[in-house]
């Protein structure tokens, strides 16, 4: 009993969480054992020692990041799989979702947006975007359409795509359909998505 | 600065794990960096010797990308990425053994010319006795090596270990303390050379 309260008493010490009264019973064990001070010296010591081993040794952590584009595909691909298997009536529901939702308010939003060039537009729409939950991220990839040389002959002019995912909410989907008499119409989709984690 | 977890009992923390889970990039990026230096002692404590650390740790953070988001609770961030860093550690192990099993080894190189994360890399600025005394506390029963390695990681207090081990803070601390003296004894017992049978059967009752 006595040596765990000792152990821990120097434990305590090395960690500096020994309180006023670890101190007094530590100085009591000191009167009448001076190896306690020898003891207590060895544990600070090699407790030095071993931090500064792992230390070194986990450094290699600092050279590791978290692979999140690789992330970001997978989930990008994932979900182009999901619409996939939805079947052909996504890609009309992609449509109609834009008549049945509300079209996105950019008055307030857009105050001030006229100071800003493209890209720090673009940066606001992401960062209030991923805010309100709107935005869920930019593809990093950029699909090429075109290049073609610089009029004066330095470089090229690149055109590309940049893509967003984007998160809406809506109480019905429609897809398109025609009526008896050959008309478009839209048609409310019925079903039971059961997803973990959906879009 | 708690090393990232007692900070991530904060509001800003758990934001960060939160917007981890709705998978924004930038929060992964951030949760790693704040939490890798424990995940390496958490391997160091759990892997096999030959492998590599790095190899581990690409793993761990591979994993982390891929499955946070199927997360439910930002309080279980952490418990939970301890999980998967044993469990990426104890599957090098197998694949370690059965390629054991399945092809003669080379000698295994000697512990003095080789880094405890299974490298020939040395760091000069670590003495001999500190690579002495990591490879001793290698040695310790797990329930002993987990929190006296942690303890060793800077800023990892009791309360941040008894989080992540999901123990009291009292036993973290007596197992600590226990560690220390078990690691002692067996750096002593280094120094005499090796222990008489009858002594070792004396200590293991």
């Amino acid at each position: 009993m006595e040596e765990i309260d000792r152990d821990m008493l120097i434990s305590r010490v090395v960690d500096d969480q020994a309180t006023d009264a670890d101190w007094a019973q530590l100085r009591r064990l000191g009167e009448n054992d001076a190896g306690v001070w020898r003891e207590l010296a060895e544990a600070q010591h090699e407790h030095a020692e071993l931090c500064r081993a792992v230390e070194s040794a986990i450094a290699a952590a600092d050279d590791i990041d978290a692979p999140v584009e690789a992330g970001v595909q997978r989930r990008f691909a994932q979900r182009i799989r999901v619409v996939t298997t939805w079947g052909g009536w996504a890609v009309a529901a992609t449509l109609v979702l834009a008549w049945v939702s509300a079209p996105a308010d950019f008055r307030g939003a857009g105050a001030g947006i006229l100071d800003l060039t493209p890209d720090q537009a673009i940066q606001r729409y992401l960062d209030e975007g991923r805010r309100t939950g709107q935005v869920i991220e930019e593809i990093p990839q950029r699909i090429l359409i075109e290049t073609r040389p610089e009029v004066n002959g330095e470089g090229l002019e690149v055109i590309f795509l940049r893509q967003f995912i984007e998160r809406t909410h809506v109480r019905t989907l429609y897809r398109s359909g025609q009526d008896e008499f050959g008309r478009r119409i839209s048609v409310p989709i019925k079903f039971e998505v059961r997803l973990s984690n959906p879009l | 600065m708690e090393n990232g977890l007692i900070e991530s009992q904060t509001q800003g923390g758990r934001s960060e794990i939160t917007a981890a889970i709705r998978g924004e990039s930038e929060a992964i990026r951030r949760l790693w960096e704040h939490h890798r230096r424990w995940v390496a002692a958490i391997l160091l404590a759990h892997k096999p010797r030959e492998i590599e650390l790095e190899d581990l740790l690409q793993d761990v953070a591979m994993t982390l990308v891929r499955t946070i988001g199927e997360l439910r609770d930002e309080s279980a961030f952490r418990p939970w990425l301890r999980t998967v860093s044993i469990n990426a550690a104890r599957a090098a192990g197998r694949k370690a053994s059965t390629h054991r099993r399945c092809f003669v080894q080379s000698p295994t190189p000697d512990a003095s010319d080789e880094g405890l994360d299974g490298r020939a890399r040395p760091d000069e600025s670590v003495s001999e006795e500190a690579h002495r005394l990591l490879a001793l506390a290698m040695e310790l029963p797990e329930g002993y090596r987990e929190p006296l390695l942690l303890r060793a990681v800077r800023g990892m207090s009791y309360r941040a270990i008894a989080h992540l081990l999901g123990l009291p803070e009292t036993t973290i601390e007596t197992r600590i303390a226990r560690g220390r003296r078990l690691l002692r004894e067996l750096a002593e017992a280094g120094e005499r050379g090796p222990m008489p049978v009858e002594m070792v059967r004396a200590d293991e009752q």
